[in-house]
């Protein structure tokens, strides 16, 4: 059904795809690249286009916790929260070695994770490591995702658009995400996302190198999936494929803005995630916090 | 009013697969199989993101007052958990049930709150454990 990507695949599909790009952007003979739709079509035209699009509304909560990806879990069915909770990446020796340091310092009692301090997931952890729910609003030239917590949110562009040039390319929370439909599956490639967000609480690291390819499809009217394969060539041996699914959840669930920043009461200071409480003594800082040994 | 602290300890496995409690920070810096019971009244219950903090005065047998800070859920997920802003307000008699800090400092992770009518407030689906599960 989903052919997984090796090394060889993505490096030659994907600058084929991108010439492709190239050419629609650069040729007007090829504006009907398939599964795009450019902006500023007529209501008529746009109306044709969104009749042929899936209906991907209501509300979704991931299933599988927060953990990146749940089938490599270990231990087996961890949600991220626990020290020395881990997953198992296709990583290198070396970035294998820079993840055990993050999981023997979370053991030696500092657990940190960035969006303690308030920071945007980033990506690709929108997709596997942060709660529900989150929600989809597709239009022909571009879908948005948006996750209640933040709140925070993921543009796709479906009007054939490429990415940056290589030379004028920086990295962001969210990179780059380019997209087209293929019948009702959205096929996403996401390039320029930050090198220092984690998969995950388990601080499982990626590089800036990062190259994610989403496939996005209803599996039945309250299962999506979003069947992902990851390329990072500095960190990885070979590309990591992960499945995600969400469950719908009714659609008139209160749903509000988690804004982080609101009321903040457990900065990392120090490297620790402290907890600061009104009648704390001035300068009261939280130690390591090594959980007791198990018995 | 009488209060008393004590604690109920109990020892229960990972129940994984629960929902998360704590999504912005991790749970390490509570008691991971511990729940003390508190009893006392509503100073503040502030309904806020990321978390929601319920401010507790805890009198002792010698009458001498603590102010206990219990942390919760932001205000999207106490609604869904039908825990609304108008649930506690200051002065009301509370038991509450947490998950304890272990540096030992009066706050903790709300477990479940009573209130002096019956009315049961647990985050959580579920029924409420005899000892919290960690995070």
């Amino acid at each position: 059904m989903i052919a997984k990507a090796t090394n060889g695949h993505m490096r030659i599909v994907l600058p084929l795809w991108a010439a492709v790009l190239t050419a629609c952007l650069s040729s007007p003979a090829l504006a009907q690249q398939k599964g795009v739709t450019p902006f500023g079509l007529s209501q008529a035209e746009r109306a044709k286009v969104a009749a042929t699009l899936p209906n991907w509304s209501g509300l979704w909560n991931p299933v599988g916790g927060l953990i990146f990806d749940p089938s490599t879990a270990d231990p087996k069915g961890n949600n991220a929260q626990q020290p020395g909770d881990r997953e198992r990446p296709p990583y290198n020796a070396e970035w294998e070695a820079i993840y055990k340091a993050k999981l023997d310092r979370t053991l030696a009692g500092y657990f940190t994770d960035p969006i303690t301090n308030c920071l945007p997931h980033g990506m690709p952890r929108l997709m596997g490591g942060i709660p529900g729910p989150l929600e989809f609003v597709v239009t022909p030239e571009i879908t948005f995702i948006i996750w209640e917590y933040g709140p925070q949110l993921r543009r796709v562009y479906t009007d054939g658009r490429d990415h940056l040039p290589f030379d004028e390319r920086f990295d962001s929370w969210t990179g780059h995400s380019i997209g087209h439909w293929e019948g009702e599956t959205l096929v996403i490639d996401t390039v320029s996302m930050r090198g220092d967000t984690p998969y995950d609480r388990t601080g499982a690291p990626h590089s800036d190198k990062v190259h994610l390819i989403e496939r996005m499809r209803l599996v039945d009217k309250d299962t999506f999936e979003n069947d992902m394969t990851i390329a990072d060539p500095v960190a990885f041996t070979t590309p990591w494929h992960v499945n995600r699914r969400y469950r719908r959840i009714p659609s008139d669930t209160f749903v509000g803005d988690a804004a982080c920043t609101e009321t903040q009461h457990s900065p990392i200071i120090n490297g620790q995630t402290q907890f600061i409480l009104p009648n704390d003594p001035p300068g009261y800082l939280l130690g390591p916090m090594p959980l007791p040994p198990k018995k | 009013m009488k209060t008393s602290i004590f604690a109920a300890i109990g020892v229960v496995g990972l129940a994984l697969g629960a929902p998360p409690a704590w999504s912005h920070h991790s749970g390490a810096m509570f008691e991971p199989e511990k729940v003390v019971t508190l009893e006392g009244t509503v100073k503040e219950f502030e309904y806020t993101n990321p978390h929601s903090w319920l401010y507790v005065i805890v009198r002792d047998d010698k009458g001498s007052e603590t102010l206990w800070g219990i942390e919760a859920e932001g205000p999207s997920a106490l609604m869904r958990a039908g825990i609304k802003a108008n649930a506690l307000r200051p002065g009301d008699q509370i038991t509450v049930r947490t998950r304890p800090l272990r540096d030992g400092r009066p706050a903790g992770a709300w477990v479940s709150v009573t209130k002096s009518d019956g009315t049961v407030l647990n985050p959580r689906p579920g029924p409420i454990p005899a000892s919290a599960p960690a995070n």
